[in-house]
Protein backbone atom coordinates (compact mmCIF):
# COMPACT_ATOMS: atom_id res chain seq x y z
CA UNK A 1 0.00 0.00 0.00
CA UNK A 2 2.65 2.24 1.50
CA UNK A 3 4.70 1.63 -2.09
CA UNK A 4 2.29 2.21 -4.36
CA UNK A 5 1.32 5.55 -2.32
CA UNK A 6 5.24 6.73 -3.20
CA UNK A 7 5.08 4.86 -6.83
CA UNK A 8 1.69 7.18 -7.76
CA UNK A 9 3.96 10.00 -5.81
CA UNK A 10 6.26 9.94 -8.33
CA UNK A 11 4.20 9.48 -11.50
CA UNK A 12 2.27 12.85 -10.32
CA UNK A 13 5.64 14.60 -9.64
CA UNK A 14 6.84 13.13 -13.13
CA UNK A 15 4.08 14.13 -15.28
CA UNK A 16 4.37 17.51 -13.40
CA UNK A 17 7.56 17.66 -14.54
CA UNK A 18 6.70 17.13 -17.95
CA UNK A 19 3.67 19.49 -17.85
CA UNK A 20 6.17 22.11 -16.70
CA UNK A 21 8.65 21.19 -19.34
CA UNK A 22 6.08 22.00 -22.13
CA UNK A 23 4.81 24.69 -20.62
CA UNK A 24 8.23 26.59 -21.00
CA UNK A 25 8.97 25.60 -24.42
CA UNK A 26 5.71 27.01 -25.39
CA UNK A 27 6.40 29.63 -23.93
CA UNK A 28 9.88 30.32 -25.25
CA UNK A 29 8.68 29.35 -28.47
CA UNK A 30 5.78 31.95 -28.09
CA UNK A 31 8.16 34.70 -27.29
CA UNK A 32 10.75 33.27 -29.94
CA UNK A 33 8.27 33.39 -32.66
CA UNK A 34 5.55 35.95 -32.02
CA UNK A 35 6.95 39.05 -30.43
CA UNK A 36 10.64 39.32 -30.63
CA UNK A 37 12.43 40.90 -33.56
CA UNK A 38 14.89 38.69 -35.62
CA UNK A 39 17.66 40.45 -33.91
CA UNK A 40 16.50 39.81 -30.63
CA UNK A 41 16.07 36.27 -31.73
CA UNK A 42 19.64 35.85 -32.61
CA UNK A 43 21.21 37.95 -29.74
CA UNK A 44 18.96 35.59 -27.44
CA UNK A 45 20.52 32.05 -28.46
CA UNK A 46 24.24 34.30 -28.76
CA UNK A 47 23.58 35.14 -25.03
CA UNK A 48 22.66 31.02 -24.54
CA UNK A 49 25.41 29.92 -26.41
CA UNK A 50 27.70 31.59 -25.00
CA UNK A 51 26.31 30.87 -21.28
CA UNK A 52 26.73 27.33 -21.97
CA UNK A 53 29.77 27.66 -23.85
CA UNK A 54 31.01 28.61 -19.97
CA UNK A 55 29.55 25.88 -18.06
CA UNK A 56 31.88 23.63 -20.18
CA UNK A 57 29.06 22.49 -22.24
CA UNK A 58 29.60 22.35 -26.52
CA UNK A 59 28.55 25.35 -28.06
CA UNK A 60 27.81 23.40 -30.92
CA UNK A 61 24.61 21.87 -28.79
CA UNK A 62 22.76 25.63 -28.93
CA UNK A 63 22.43 26.38 -32.75
CA UNK A 64 22.60 30.61 -33.46
CA UNK A 65 19.18 31.44 -34.72
CA UNK A 66 20.70 34.54 -36.77
CA UNK A 67 19.18 35.16 -40.19
CA UNK A 68 20.86 37.17 -42.46
CA UNK A 69 18.32 40.78 -43.08
CA UNK A 70 18.28 42.25 -45.96
CA UNK A 71 18.21 46.25 -46.46
CA UNK A 72 17.26 47.92 -50.05
CA UNK A 73 18.43 51.36 -50.51
CA UNK A 74 15.98 52.91 -53.24
CA UNK A 75 14.62 55.93 -54.26
CA UNK A 76 11.56 53.98 -55.59
CA UNK A 77 12.62 50.66 -57.85
CA UNK A 78 13.20 47.43 -56.14
CA UNK A 79 16.46 45.58 -55.50
CA UNK A 80 17.34 42.92 -57.68
CA UNK A 81 19.88 41.49 -55.66
CA UNK A 82 17.28 40.41 -53.24
CA UNK A 83 14.93 38.85 -56.33
CA UNK A 84 12.72 36.48 -54.25
CA UNK A 85 13.94 37.52 -50.83
CA UNK A 86 12.28 39.44 -48.11
CA UNK A 87 13.92 42.75 -47.21
CA UNK A 88 12.62 46.11 -45.78
CA UNK A 89 13.79 49.60 -47.72
CA UNK A 90 15.78 52.38 -46.97
CA UNK A 91 13.95 55.12 -48.53
CA UNK A 92 16.08 58.26 -50.17
CA UNK A 93 15.10 61.20 -51.75
CA UNK A 94 17.83 61.49 -55.39
CA UNK A 95 17.11 65.67 -55.11
CA UNK A 96 17.85 65.82 -51.78
CA UNK A 97 21.78 64.77 -51.83
CA UNK A 98 22.87 65.47 -48.41
CA UNK A 99 20.10 64.06 -47.21
CA UNK A 100 20.61 61.13 -48.88
CA UNK A 101 24.06 60.84 -47.93
CA UNK A 102 23.72 60.57 -44.64
CA UNK A 103 20.84 58.16 -44.87
CA UNK A 104 23.19 55.47 -46.49
CA UNK A 105 25.75 56.48 -43.94
CA UNK A 106 23.64 56.10 -41.14
CA UNK A 107 22.29 52.54 -42.32
CA UNK A 108 25.43 51.21 -42.80
CA UNK A 109 26.76 52.24 -39.66
CA UNK A 110 24.24 51.34 -37.67
CA UNK A 111 23.84 48.10 -39.47
CA UNK A 112 27.28 47.02 -37.92
CA UNK A 113 26.61 48.97 -34.18
CA UNK A 114 23.55 46.12 -34.35
CA UNK A 115 25.44 43.53 -35.58
CA UNK A 116 28.64 44.05 -32.95
CA UNK A 117 25.60 44.25 -30.07
CA UNK A 118 23.69 41.29 -31.34
CA UNK A 119 26.71 38.85 -30.85
CA UNK A 120 27.71 40.58 -27.88
CA UNK A 121 30.01 42.97 -28.51
CA UNK A 122 33.02 40.78 -28.74
CA UNK A 123 33.41 40.05 -24.93
CA UNK A 124 31.65 36.32 -25.44
CA UNK A 125 33.07 33.43 -26.59
CA UNK A 126 30.53 32.26 -29.22
CA UNK A 127 32.29 29.60 -31.22
CA UNK A 128 33.40 26.27 -30.84
CA UNK A 129 37.40 26.15 -30.67
CA UNK A 130 37.74 23.18 -33.39
CA UNK A 131 36.61 25.82 -36.45
CA UNK A 132 39.32 28.07 -35.80
CA UNK A 133 41.99 25.84 -37.00
CA UNK A 134 44.11 27.35 -39.70
CA UNK A 135 43.04 30.73 -38.70
CA UNK A 136 39.85 30.80 -40.21
CA UNK A 137 37.35 32.34 -38.08
CA UNK A 138 33.24 31.59 -37.96
CA UNK A 139 31.10 34.38 -39.66
CA UNK A 140 27.74 35.48 -39.16
CA UNK A 141 26.21 37.73 -41.79
CA UNK A 142 24.40 39.81 -39.48
CA UNK A 143 23.11 41.76 -42.91
CA UNK A 144 23.56 42.56 -46.71
CA UNK A 145 22.73 45.46 -47.91
CA UNK A 146 21.81 46.83 -51.37
CA UNK A 147 21.83 49.63 -53.47
CA UNK A 148 18.78 49.60 -55.79
CA UNK A 149 19.72 51.03 -59.41
CA UNK A 150 18.43 53.97 -59.25
CA UNK A 151 20.74 54.98 -56.73
CA UNK A 152 23.32 53.31 -57.77
CA UNK A 153 23.40 55.25 -60.63
CA UNK A 154 24.01 58.44 -59.02
CA UNK A 155 27.42 58.72 -59.10
CA UNK A 156 27.24 62.01 -57.46
CA UNK A 157 25.54 60.95 -54.59
CA UNK A 158 27.22 57.46 -54.27
CA UNK A 159 30.96 58.80 -54.62
CA UNK A 160 30.36 61.63 -51.46
CA UNK A 161 29.31 58.52 -49.26
CA UNK A 162 31.75 58.15 -46.71
CA UNK A 163 31.07 56.00 -43.86
CA UNK A 164 34.77 56.12 -42.48
CA UNK A 165 34.33 59.29 -41.70
CA UNK A 166 30.48 59.35 -40.16
CA UNK A 167 31.81 56.39 -37.77
CA UNK A 168 34.64 58.44 -36.82
CA UNK A 169 32.25 61.15 -35.60
CA UNK A 170 28.62 60.19 -35.42
CA UNK A 171 27.61 59.22 -31.67
CA UNK A 172 25.26 55.93 -31.49
CA UNK A 173 22.04 56.92 -30.74
CA UNK A 174 20.83 57.23 -26.88
CA UNK A 175 24.65 56.59 -26.06
CA UNK A 176 27.63 59.21 -25.68
CA UNK A 177 30.21 57.35 -27.69
CA UNK A 178 30.92 57.53 -31.56
CA UNK A 179 30.51 54.30 -33.68
CA UNK A 180 33.97 54.13 -33.83
CA UNK A 181 34.46 54.05 -30.02
CA UNK A 182 31.27 51.57 -29.47
CA UNK A 183 32.69 49.28 -32.09
CA UNK A 184 36.14 48.91 -30.79
CA UNK A 185 34.76 49.20 -26.85
CA UNK A 186 35.56 52.55 -26.47
CA UNK A 187 39.35 51.88 -26.94
CA UNK A 188 39.76 53.89 -30.59
CA UNK A 189 38.65 57.36 -30.94
CA UNK A 190 39.71 58.56 -34.14
CA UNK A 191 42.12 56.63 -37.08
CA UNK A 192 45.65 55.98 -37.23
CA UNK A 193 47.12 58.52 -39.91
CA UNK A 194 48.69 55.81 -41.34
CA UNK A 195 45.33 53.54 -41.73
CA UNK A 196 43.57 57.03 -43.40
CA UNK A 197 45.94 57.72 -45.70
CA UNK A 198 45.92 53.84 -46.83
CA UNK A 199 42.20 54.08 -47.35
CA UNK A 200 42.14 57.27 -49.33
CA UNK A 201 45.10 56.00 -51.25
CA UNK A 202 44.07 52.38 -52.07
CA UNK A 203 43.94 51.83 -55.79
CA UNK A 204 42.11 48.10 -55.39
CA UNK A 205 38.65 49.67 -54.80
CA UNK A 206 35.80 47.53 -56.69
CA UNK A 207 33.00 49.12 -56.24
CA UNK A 208 29.99 46.92 -56.15
CA UNK A 209 25.95 47.93 -55.40
CA UNK A 210 26.19 44.95 -52.63
CA UNK A 211 27.74 44.67 -49.23
CA UNK A 212 27.43 42.29 -46.43
CA UNK A 213 28.03 42.86 -42.90
CA UNK A 214 29.99 40.07 -40.76
CA UNK A 215 30.42 39.49 -37.48
CA UNK A 216 33.80 37.44 -37.37
CA UNK A 217 35.67 35.99 -34.31
CA UNK A 218 38.83 34.07 -33.86
CA UNK A 219 40.11 32.61 -30.63
CA UNK A 220 44.47 31.68 -30.14
CA UNK A 221 44.54 28.09 -30.71
CA UNK A 222 46.61 27.71 -27.21
CA UNK A 223 47.60 29.17 -23.95
CA UNK A 224 50.73 30.05 -25.38
CA UNK A 225 49.46 31.95 -28.40
CA UNK A 226 49.20 35.54 -28.99
CA UNK A 227 45.59 36.29 -30.03
CA UNK A 228 47.18 39.00 -31.80
CA UNK A 229 49.18 36.47 -33.56
CA UNK A 230 46.46 34.57 -34.02
CA UNK A 231 44.35 37.37 -35.71
CA UNK A 232 47.55 38.40 -38.08
CA UNK A 233 47.66 34.40 -39.17
CA UNK A 234 44.38 35.58 -41.25
CA UNK A 235 46.38 39.17 -42.08
CA UNK A 236 46.59 37.97 -45.67
CA UNK A 237 43.50 37.33 -46.49
CA UNK A 238 42.00 39.79 -43.95
CA UNK A 239 44.36 42.55 -46.50
CA UNK A 240 42.41 40.87 -49.20
CA UNK A 241 39.29 41.75 -47.53
CA UNK A 242 40.71 45.33 -46.67
CA UNK A 243 41.52 45.94 -50.27
CA UNK A 244 38.54 44.98 -51.62
CA UNK A 245 36.06 44.67 -49.19
CA UNK A 246 37.09 48.11 -47.42
CA UNK A 247 36.04 50.39 -49.58
CA UNK A 248 34.34 48.13 -51.32
CA UNK A 249 31.23 49.21 -51.50
CA UNK A 250 28.61 51.53 -53.22
CA UNK A 251 30.84 53.06 -55.92
CA UNK A 252 34.08 53.98 -55.84
CA UNK A 253 34.18 55.72 -52.45
CA UNK A 254 37.05 56.61 -50.61
CA UNK A 255 37.28 55.31 -47.83
CA UNK A 256 33.89 54.09 -46.75
CA UNK A 257 33.01 52.42 -43.69
CA UNK A 258 34.43 49.06 -43.81
CA UNK A 259 37.89 50.17 -43.74
CA UNK A 260 37.43 51.10 -39.62
CA UNK A 261 36.90 48.07 -38.34
CA UNK A 262 38.99 46.26 -40.69
CA UNK A 263 41.64 48.47 -39.70
CA UNK A 264 40.30 48.05 -35.97
CA UNK A 265 39.27 44.63 -35.70
CA UNK A 266 39.53 42.03 -38.29
CA UNK A 267 41.06 43.09 -41.26
CA UNK A 268 42.87 45.19 -38.61
CA UNK A 269 45.43 42.55 -38.29
CA UNK A 270 46.73 43.62 -41.32
CA UNK A 271 46.17 47.57 -40.17
CA UNK A 272 48.02 46.96 -36.66
CA UNK A 273 51.15 44.74 -38.69
CA UNK A 274 51.47 48.08 -41.20
CA UNK A 275 51.46 50.89 -39.27
CA UNK A 276 51.76 49.62 -35.96
CA UNK A 277 48.54 50.73 -34.41
CA UNK A 278 48.68 47.37 -32.36
CA UNK A 279 46.03 48.92 -29.56
CA UNK A 280 43.36 49.70 -32.59
CA UNK A 281 43.85 46.30 -33.72
CA UNK A 282 43.60 45.09 -30.13
CA UNK A 283 40.56 46.76 -29.38
CA UNK A 284 38.44 44.23 -30.16
CA UNK A 285 40.59 41.24 -28.98
CA UNK A 286 40.48 40.56 -25.53
CA UNK A 287 39.75 37.99 -22.83
CA UNK A 288 36.84 36.35 -23.55
CA UNK A 289 36.59 34.49 -20.17
CA UNK A 290 39.53 36.61 -17.58
CA UNK A 291 40.13 33.25 -15.55
CA UNK A 292 40.72 31.42 -18.60
CA UNK A 293 43.97 32.41 -20.53
CA UNK A 294 43.22 30.06 -23.24
CA UNK A 295 40.27 31.37 -24.44
CA UNK A 296 42.01 34.68 -25.49
CA UNK A 297 40.83 35.24 -28.87
CA UNK A 298 39.34 38.62 -31.30
CA UNK A 299 36.29 39.55 -32.87
CA UNK A 300 35.32 41.88 -35.67
CA UNK A 301 32.55 43.10 -37.39
CA UNK A 302 33.40 44.18 -41.31
CA UNK A 303 31.82 45.24 -44.51
CA UNK A 304 32.53 43.33 -47.50
CA UNK A 305 31.79 43.08 -50.95
CA UNK A 306 29.12 40.64 -51.06
CA UNK A 307 30.36 39.55 -54.61
CA UNK A 308 33.85 39.17 -54.18
CA UNK A 309 33.02 35.28 -53.20
CA UNK A 310 36.51 34.48 -53.24
CA UNK A 311 38.35 36.50 -50.75
CA UNK A 312 35.44 36.32 -48.56
CA UNK A 313 35.62 32.55 -48.49
CA UNK A 314 39.15 32.51 -48.11
CA UNK A 315 39.10 34.07 -44.94
CA UNK A 316 35.49 32.39 -43.76
CA UNK A 317 35.46 28.94 -44.12
CA UNK A 318 31.76 28.52 -41.80
CA UNK A 319 28.52 30.83 -42.01
CA UNK A 320 26.61 30.47 -38.77
CA UNK A 321 23.64 32.72 -40.21
CA UNK A 322 20.67 31.09 -42.24
CA UNK A 323 20.31 33.03 -45.43
CA UNK B 1 10.24 -2.61 18.39
CA UNK B 2 11.96 -5.59 17.42
CA UNK B 3 14.73 -6.80 15.64
CA UNK B 4 12.34 -7.95 12.97
CA UNK B 5 10.01 -5.12 12.79
CA UNK B 6 13.29 -2.79 12.37
CA UNK B 7 14.80 -4.99 9.35
CA UNK B 8 11.74 -5.07 7.91
CA UNK B 9 11.18 -1.43 8.11
CA UNK B 10 14.86 -0.81 6.43
CA UNK B 11 14.09 -2.80 3.57
CA UNK B 12 10.93 -1.47 3.13
CA UNK B 13 12.91 2.35 3.18
CA UNK B 14 15.34 0.93 0.87
CA UNK B 15 13.13 -0.17 -1.52
CA UNK B 16 11.12 2.55 -1.23
CA UNK B 17 14.57 4.63 -2.50
CA UNK B 18 16.11 2.40 -5.31
CA UNK B 19 11.60 2.70 -6.53
CA UNK B 20 12.59 6.14 -6.32
CA UNK B 21 15.79 6.08 -7.92
CA UNK B 22 14.98 4.36 -10.68
CA UNK B 23 11.85 6.57 -11.68
CA UNK B 24 13.83 9.55 -11.33
CA UNK B 25 16.14 8.12 -13.52
CA UNK B 26 14.70 6.99 -16.25
CA UNK B 27 12.24 10.51 -15.99
CA UNK B 28 15.58 12.49 -16.34
CA UNK B 29 16.72 9.88 -19.88
CA UNK B 30 12.93 10.86 -20.95
CA UNK B 31 13.24 14.34 -20.42
CA UNK B 32 16.97 14.41 -21.59
CA UNK B 33 15.59 12.70 -24.78
CA UNK B 34 12.78 14.80 -25.51
CA UNK B 35 15.09 17.56 -25.35
CA UNK B 36 17.50 16.43 -27.36
CA UNK B 37 14.41 15.34 -30.18
CA UNK B 38 13.16 18.86 -30.28
CA UNK B 39 16.48 20.72 -30.71
CA UNK B 40 17.00 17.98 -33.79
CA UNK B 41 13.72 18.84 -35.23
CA UNK B 42 14.31 22.39 -34.75
CA UNK B 43 17.64 21.90 -36.24
CA UNK B 44 16.27 19.96 -39.47
CA UNK B 45 14.15 22.49 -39.53
CA UNK B 46 16.58 24.94 -39.95
CA UNK B 47 18.69 23.52 -42.60
CA UNK B 48 15.00 22.88 -44.41
CA UNK B 49 14.83 26.50 -44.35
CA UNK B 50 17.80 27.17 -45.55
CA UNK B 51 17.74 25.00 -48.43
CA UNK B 52 14.49 26.51 -49.44
CA UNK B 53 15.54 30.02 -49.43
CA UNK B 54 18.58 28.60 -51.46
CA UNK B 55 16.59 27.31 -53.77
CA UNK B 56 13.76 29.94 -54.14
CA UNK B 57 17.05 32.39 -54.92
CA UNK B 58 18.16 30.30 -58.11
CA UNK B 59 14.62 29.28 -59.32
CA UNK B 60 14.04 32.87 -59.18
CA UNK B 61 16.97 34.44 -60.83
CA UNK B 62 16.54 31.25 -63.39
CA UNK B 63 13.54 33.05 -64.79
CA UNK B 64 14.79 36.57 -64.65
CA UNK B 65 17.52 35.01 -67.48
CA UNK B 66 16.37 35.29 -71.31
CA UNK B 67 17.15 32.93 -73.96
CA UNK B 68 20.70 33.14 -74.85
CA UNK B 69 21.68 34.66 -72.11
CA UNK B 70 24.27 33.77 -69.15
CA UNK B 71 23.99 35.36 -65.08
CA UNK B 72 25.72 34.91 -62.60
CA UNK B 73 24.51 34.34 -58.57
CA UNK B 74 25.75 34.91 -55.58
CA UNK B 75 24.73 32.18 -52.58
CA UNK B 76 24.96 31.64 -49.00
CA UNK B 77 25.66 28.59 -48.02
CA UNK B 78 24.73 27.46 -44.29
CA UNK B 79 26.33 25.31 -41.95
CA UNK B 80 25.13 21.84 -42.29
CA UNK B 81 25.92 18.67 -40.65
CA UNK B 82 26.71 16.20 -43.71
CA UNK B 83 27.85 17.15 -47.63
CA UNK B 84 24.58 18.42 -49.27
CA UNK B 85 24.24 18.65 -52.89
CA UNK B 86 22.28 20.07 -55.48
CA UNK B 87 20.55 17.92 -58.11
CA UNK B 88 18.22 18.68 -60.72
CA UNK B 89 14.51 16.02 -61.50
CA UNK B 90 12.87 16.77 -64.73
CA UNK B 91 9.48 15.90 -65.64
CA UNK B 92 10.23 12.95 -68.35
CA UNK B 93 13.15 11.29 -66.02
CA UNK B 94 11.82 7.74 -64.85
CA UNK B 95 13.03 8.16 -61.43
CA UNK B 96 12.39 11.27 -59.28
CA UNK B 97 11.77 12.04 -55.54
CA UNK B 98 8.02 11.94 -55.14
CA UNK B 99 7.43 15.58 -53.67
CA UNK B 100 8.38 16.27 -57.71
CA UNK B 101 4.77 15.08 -58.35
CA UNK B 102 6.20 14.23 -62.07
CA UNK B 103 7.64 17.73 -62.47
CA UNK B 104 10.53 19.11 -62.78
CA UNK B 105 12.48 20.05 -59.48
CA UNK B 106 15.69 21.12 -58.14
CA UNK B 107 16.65 19.56 -55.27
CA UNK B 108 18.77 19.78 -52.08
CA UNK B 109 19.38 16.19 -50.77
CA UNK B 110 22.71 14.53 -48.52
CA UNK B 111 24.67 12.73 -50.99
CA UNK B 112 27.20 10.59 -48.56
CA UNK B 113 25.38 7.36 -48.35
CA UNK B 114 24.97 6.99 -52.04
CA UNK B 115 25.54 3.35 -53.61
CA UNK B 116 24.70 3.89 -57.32
CA UNK B 117 23.62 7.56 -59.47
CA UNK B 118 20.22 5.58 -59.52
CA UNK B 119 20.03 5.92 -55.67
CA UNK B 120 20.16 9.88 -55.38
CA UNK B 121 16.44 10.04 -56.22
CA UNK B 122 15.86 8.14 -53.20
CA UNK B 123 18.00 10.28 -50.69
CA UNK B 124 16.20 13.34 -52.29
CA UNK B 125 13.13 11.87 -50.65
CA UNK B 126 14.24 13.36 -47.44
CA UNK B 127 15.81 16.52 -48.76
CA UNK B 128 14.38 19.99 -49.93
CA UNK B 129 12.74 19.91 -53.61
CA UNK B 130 11.18 23.12 -55.44
CA UNK B 131 9.24 22.73 -58.69
CA UNK B 132 9.93 24.21 -61.72
CA UNK B 133 7.62 24.75 -65.46
CA UNK B 134 11.45 25.30 -66.92
CA UNK B 135 13.46 22.05 -67.79
CA UNK B 136 16.35 22.08 -65.56
CA UNK B 137 19.84 20.91 -65.55
CA UNK B 138 23.19 20.75 -63.72
CA UNK B 139 25.91 20.96 -65.64
CA UNK B 140 28.64 20.26 -63.14
CA UNK B 141 29.96 16.92 -62.11
CA UNK B 142 30.60 16.00 -58.74
CA UNK B 143 32.50 12.43 -57.95
CA UNK B 144 31.54 10.70 -54.76
CA UNK B 145 33.69 7.91 -53.61
CA UNK B 146 32.45 5.26 -51.03
CA UNK B 147 35.19 2.94 -50.13
CA UNK B 148 34.68 -0.76 -50.35
CA UNK B 149 35.08 -3.77 -47.54
CA UNK B 150 38.66 -4.96 -48.19
CA UNK B 151 39.21 -7.74 -50.25
CA UNK B 152 41.48 -11.15 -50.46
CA UNK B 153 43.79 -11.11 -53.56
CA UNK B 154 45.07 -14.59 -55.11
CA UNK B 155 48.27 -14.00 -53.42
CA UNK B 156 47.15 -13.67 -50.05
CA UNK B 157 47.42 -9.65 -49.75
CA UNK B 158 44.51 -7.30 -49.58
CA UNK B 159 43.40 -5.09 -51.70
CA UNK B 160 40.82 -1.65 -51.24
CA UNK B 161 38.48 -1.41 -53.39
CA UNK B 162 36.75 2.29 -54.36
CA UNK B 163 33.24 2.76 -55.66
CA UNK B 164 33.16 5.85 -57.77
CA UNK B 165 30.17 7.16 -58.54
CA UNK B 166 30.11 10.24 -60.86
CA UNK B 167 26.87 12.45 -60.40
CA UNK B 168 25.34 15.74 -62.37
CA UNK B 169 25.01 17.96 -59.19
CA UNK B 170 27.06 20.63 -57.09
CA UNK B 171 28.23 20.53 -53.53
CA UNK B 172 26.30 23.12 -51.27
CA UNK B 173 29.61 24.86 -49.37
CA UNK B 174 29.18 26.94 -45.90
CA UNK B 175 30.18 29.74 -46.83
CA UNK B 176 29.53 31.99 -50.11
CA UNK B 177 29.79 30.53 -53.51
CA UNK B 178 28.67 31.70 -56.92
CA UNK B 179 26.30 29.46 -59.41
CA UNK B 180 26.30 30.62 -63.07
CA UNK B 181 22.96 29.90 -65.21
CA UNK B 182 22.43 30.39 -68.37
CA UNK B 183 19.18 29.73 -70.93
CA UNK B 184 20.50 28.31 -74.03
CA UNK B 185 16.59 27.78 -75.03
CA UNK B 186 12.85 28.91 -73.91
CA UNK B 187 11.61 26.55 -71.00
CA UNK B 188 15.53 25.01 -70.04
CA UNK B 189 17.72 26.49 -68.05
CA UNK B 190 21.10 24.86 -67.09
CA UNK B 191 23.41 25.20 -64.17
CA UNK B 192 26.87 25.14 -63.33
CA UNK B 193 29.82 26.33 -60.83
Amino acid sequence: MKKKGVIERYVIIFIIAIAGFLVVLLFLYRIGVNNQTPEDVCKASVLLRASTARVGASSDLVPLECETQKICITAGKECAQFAGEKYSKVKVDLDKKEESKEKIEKTIADAMYRCWNMMGKGELSIFPRGTFEAGKPTCVICYRIAVADDVANNKDLMSSVNVNSYLETRVVEGTDQTYLEALTNGQVRSYARGFRDKLSDDKNVKSTKEIGIAFMQILAESEKDDPLKAFTNVAGTGAGLASTGLVFVLGPLKGIAAGIITGVAFGGASAFQAFQTRAAAAAACKEFVKEDKAKLGCSAVIPFNYNDVENFAKTCALIESQP
Amino acid sequence: MTRAKQNKKASTITLDNVLSLIIFIVGIILIVAGIFKVYNLVGEARESRSAETLLDKILTKAKSVEVGEETEVTLQGFKHDTELLLVAFNKDQAKAPEKCFFNNCLCICGGLSLTSPEEIEKLCQEGVCKQSDTKISINSKKVIQIPLPYAGTPLGGYQSNELKIELNAIDIPQTLFKLKIKKPKENEVVIYR
